[in-house]
């Protein structure tokens, strides 16, 4: 492989790029899925090929090929140049790369079960037992459980000397049941809306404990069909850790991608309130805010040795006691805010070309326990695992649901809430954080389904949270 | 492209290596070609593809399915064994109805050489033509320009032997000055369909007309509804009650109701996967021919779309609307909807409305009750606040909280003329319509 990847960066140089780059990836991934105690879509699934990037008169060209012999990848660099040539007839500024130190590495996730060696037949007894525990609950309707593991194996090659290879492996799984009563259904999921996931073997899905979680899921959902319908109007909101994770995810980790802010994507997913002019002052939220950017975190869905161009994972401060202080770039994009790439460029398979991205996006923790956050509410709602989410085009309204909820009443849990919702913007939301629990409760979780992009890529991503309070939040559907 | 007659000799060997066997072969194949443009300047140019062979193999009820991109005979194989190794460890999948038997089905005319051959020097001419009228206009144009070729076939081995290939081209132009901004979008078969300084005038007119948008306060608004808005609304009734998974599962909002008027005695809805308006494919992921279904008639449910899998347990044949198999746990849908159009014009619905707003498209929609369809969403790229018959100033984003069944019962009035829109592999060909009573819940500013 590294013959033709050094063939693919000279044959790209050769035919008028001022700058190339070269990526293998073959991936493997398995999935098991089970839905009432019935096996469904056990499957694997293998992909390979090779992407080239070329920079030419300061402007970008891609293209890739699954064919991995010398002459298909001859053609493709012309054809990468090409592309980049007929760009550069439309462009304004020309590309310029920050700086990277050229790497040679190689990087491989520590695993102690390989998925691949742990039997079919162990994976469908675990989800059959989850299964059965859920359905022991009388009324509960519909299960589900699933499983999925990938490998990824990826090699970048670049024009400036660097030859890095990485074997990334990443396992998810999770539950759910549903209560189907009277036209109404209600769902309760664990460990959250979509599996958790995290950058390990087997042993993660075996730290899940998805069986000993069934039975309660099961009775949540049951009793969610007729739990209190969610109150209307302002009140504290204390949302838990998933919860968490996904409005960091929304509200703050996509609209702080450098591109975004640039417009990239501004015909497809949108737009950023998080413009130029706010970096270095803006009070994105209150002084407890803190949100970091980690890759380095090795067990995290977003976790990797160096990102897609070459840049080494690196920890990096985006929202310092609340005030905005740095975006995820990419070697492209950091040049125009005056920094070099931390390392943010991330492309899905060898079929896409890098963009900004997630890697692990992490609020860091603040101080106490859940009970505490919940001790310091007279009146308010406890939120758990997201069940609905939608924010606009530059991510400042945003209204989101959980699967459950809980009056919180003189500091305690009352009365379970069925579809709690709250909606806001998302500085006035943040800047209303007035507590986060601390390290005992912080934990790194894993989506493996982040879009951006187009073509359409989507990448899994890490979120270090823990449980935080919201004060004056609209709770609530309005009608 | 692979080609028709490679295409088919790669199923056959699937077929070949199965032995006695039941397998099925799915080849799906596309090379997309995107550019993407910012601040009316090139930003990403890329030539990308996406093409896997996708083997099941079914032991009695045991069902293994492997998926590769490795098309040599070593490849095929070992997605062959693969498939019947998970097949030999996996339970009894009671609901398997084994692979479907053949039927005729009628070719598609839908490739068309001028896009399949559009070259990266045709695409910048096209966004620097959209660069030039954004110039003239004084606007910034954002976007993406999208030539694909798709190929899409399918054998097993009780006969099932299809191969069909398409093109598609279409272009999203979004024209931005200060706070104004508007979008026009065009899908087509044909790239020579596709008019990009024409698009970029319309996003730019609309664009300047919305350059400071005012903040409309909460409240039941008649609103009139653009395709692409209109799109949102059926894709998610497609996903969430046009199915038949979630019929039998209850949790669709016509579960029980079949016959019963369910939407407004105006809306008729249906799913023709073979009609030329449409992007449809002739036959669906396990090779069973299109079939046309009529979900809703004049307000009434009328039914909905099957795979093998559903129809055995409602004892009916499959219309036709498998999808693929990792998608599975959402049942069969309808991805090429049609809806009736009625005898209005874009105009003269503005012109008929005393108060409203007019919606250009929804942006992150997403079902906050799925078995009644309320869904959650912002409006995006163009609102407008329409006072006596005329569109008097640019609105901020309004979110929305609706049952989407009740819109479709409260429809005042619908063009004519209907509109292709894609997206996610979802078509659907819709008029605007306009409805009254929408529930406006907040606005977005900073």
């Amino acid at each position: 492989m590294k013959d033709l990847l050094n063939q693919a960066v000279d044959d790209t140089l050769f035919a008028g790029a001022e700058y190339a780059d070269a990526r293998y990836v073959g991936v493997r991934e398995a999935e098991v899925q089970s839905r009432n105690l019935s096996p469904l879509n056990i499957s694997s699934d293998y992909s390979a090929g090779i992407g080239i990037r070329a920079l030419v008169d300061g402007a970008w060209g891609f293209a890739c090929s699954r064919t991995l012999s010398p002459e298909a990848i001859r053609q493709v660099a012309s054809r990468a140049v090409q592309i980049a040539r007929a760009s550069a007839r439309v462009r304004r500024e020309k590309i310029e790369l920050t700086p990277v130190q050229p790497a040679v590495a190689n990087y491989r996730t520590k695993v102690a079960r390989d998925p691949w060696k742990v039997s079919l037949q162990e994976k469908l007894d675990l989800l059959r037992a989850a299964e059965e525990s859920m359905r022991s609950v009388p009324g509960v309707t519909v299960t589900s459980g699933q499983m999925f593991f990938q490998e990824e194996h990826k090699i970048l090659a670049t024009s400036e000397g660097s030859y890095i290879e990485q074997t990334l492996v990443r396992s998810l799984a999770g539950i759910a049941a549903t209560a189907v009563s009277g036209g109404k259904a209600q769902i309760r999921s664990f460990p959250a809306g979509q599996g958790g996931g995290a950058s390990a073997g087997y042993e993660f899905v075996e730290s899940l404990q998805l069986p000993e979680h069934g039975e309660q899921i099961g009775r949540e959902a049951v009793a969610l069909l007729s739990a209190k319908p969610c109150p209307t109007g302002p009140m504290t909101v204390v949302l838990g850790g998933n919860m968490v994770a996904l409005q960091l995810h929304e509200s703050c980790g996509h609209p702080i991608e450098l591109d975004r802010v640039l417009g990239s994507e501004i015909s497809h997913y949108g737009g950023s309130f998080l413009t130029l002019d706010k970096l270095g002052h803006y009070r994105y939220g209150s002084e407890i805010v803190n949100i970091v950017t980690d890759p380095t975190l090795l067990d995290g869905m977003g976790a990797f040795a160096y990102d897609d161009e070459g840049v080494p994972a690196q920890r990096a401060t985006l929202v310092e006691n609340g005030i905005l202080v740095d975006y995820l770039t990419s070697r492209e994009t950091a040049g125009i805010i005056g920094k070099t790439s931390n390392g943010s460029a991330r492309a899905a398979g060898w079929e896409n070309m890098p963009i900004v991205r997630m890697t692990n996006l992490n609020l860091e923790p603040g101080e106490g326990t859940l009970e505490d956050l919940i001790a310091g509410v007279d009146h308010g709602i406890y939120m758990e695992t997201p069940k609905s989410w939608s924010i606009d085009d530059r991510r400042i309204n945003f209204q989101f649901g959980a699967q459950i909820g809980w009056e919180i009443v003189n500091g305690k849990l009352g009365d379970l809430i069925q579809n709690p919702t709250y909606a806001g913007i998302s500085p006035k939301f943040w800047n209303n954080c007035d507590g986060i629990a601390g390290p005992e409760a912080w934990r790194l979780r894993g989506l493996s389904g982040c879009g951006k992009g187009q073509p359409g890529q989507t990448v899994s991503v890490g979120h270090g949270t823990a449980p935080a309070r919201f004060r004056n939040v609209y709770v609530g559907v309005r009608r | 492209m692979i080609g028709k007659k490679e295409t088919l000799e790669i199923l056959d060997k699937v077929v070949q290596m199965a032995g006695r066997d039941a397998v099925e072969g799915v080849l799906s194949s596309r090379l997309t070609s995107v550019t993407r443009f910012l601040n009316s300047a090139i930003g990403q140019n890329v030539d990308t593809e996406e093409t896997f062979l996708q083997v099941r193999v079914a032991l009695g009820q045991k069902v293994g399915q492997a998926r590769t991109n490795a098309l040599d005979d070593d490849g095929i194989l070992r997605a062959v064994e693969e498939a019947k190794e998970i097949a030999k460890l996996s339970g009894q999948d009671d609901g398997f109805p084994g692979f479907p038997a053949a039927e005729p089905s009628v070719p598609l005319d839908a490739f068309v050489p001028a896009t399949a051959n559009c070259t990266p020097e045709d695409r910048s001419l096209m966004a620097a033509q959209v660069a030039d009228v954004a110039r003239s206009y004084d606007v910034e144009a954002y976007g993406v320009i999208e030539m694909g070729t798709r190929e899409l076939a399918i054998a097993n081995s009780s006969g099932v032997r299809g191969y069909h290939a398409d093109t598609v081209a279409s272009m999203h132009v979004v024209a931005v000055k200060d706070q104004g901004i508007s979008s026009r979008n065009f899908s087509s078969r044909d790239v020579s369909t596709i008019d990009p300084e024409a698009l970029t005038q319309m996003a730019a007119e609309r664009c300047l007309a919305s350059c400071r948008p005012i903040l409309l306060p909460p409240g039941q608004y008649d609103v009139i509804l653009e395709e692409e808005a209109v799109k949102d609304i059926l894709m998610h009734l497609g996903a969430l009650a046009f199915g038949a998974l979630v019929l039998q599962e209850k949790r669709s909002f016509i579960a029980g109701r079949m016959g019963e008027r369910v939407l407004g005695e105006n809306v008729t809805i249906w799913d023709d996967g073979m009609d030329a308006d449409g992007f449809g494919f002739p036959f669906d992921m396990e090779g069973v021919p299109k079939r046309r279904v009529m979900l809703i008639e004049n307000g009434i449910a009328k039914g909905v779309v099957y795979d093998t899998r559903t129809a055995r347990v409602d004892g009916v044949e499959s219309t036709g609307h498998a999808i693929p198999p990792i998608w599975y746990a959402s049942g069969p849908m309808p991805i090429n909807m049609f809806m009736a159009g009625g005898k209005a014009t874009r105009k003269s619905l503005i012109a008929n409305t005393k108060r409203g707003v007019l919606i250009n498209r929804f942006h992150y929609s997403r079902p906050i009750d799925p078995a009644s369809a309320v869904v959650t969403g912002i409006t995006r790229e163009g609102t407008f606040l329409v006072e006596d018959g005329q569109i008097v100033s640019g609105l901020k984003n309004l979110r929305y909280i609706q049952s989407y069944p009740e819109a479709l019962r409260n429809v005042v009035d619908l063009t004519r003329e209907t509109k292709l829109q894609t997206e996610y592999h979802v078509n659907a060909n819709v008029p605007v319509i306009k409805v009254s009573g929408f529930n406006i819940t907040g606005s977005s500013g900073d």
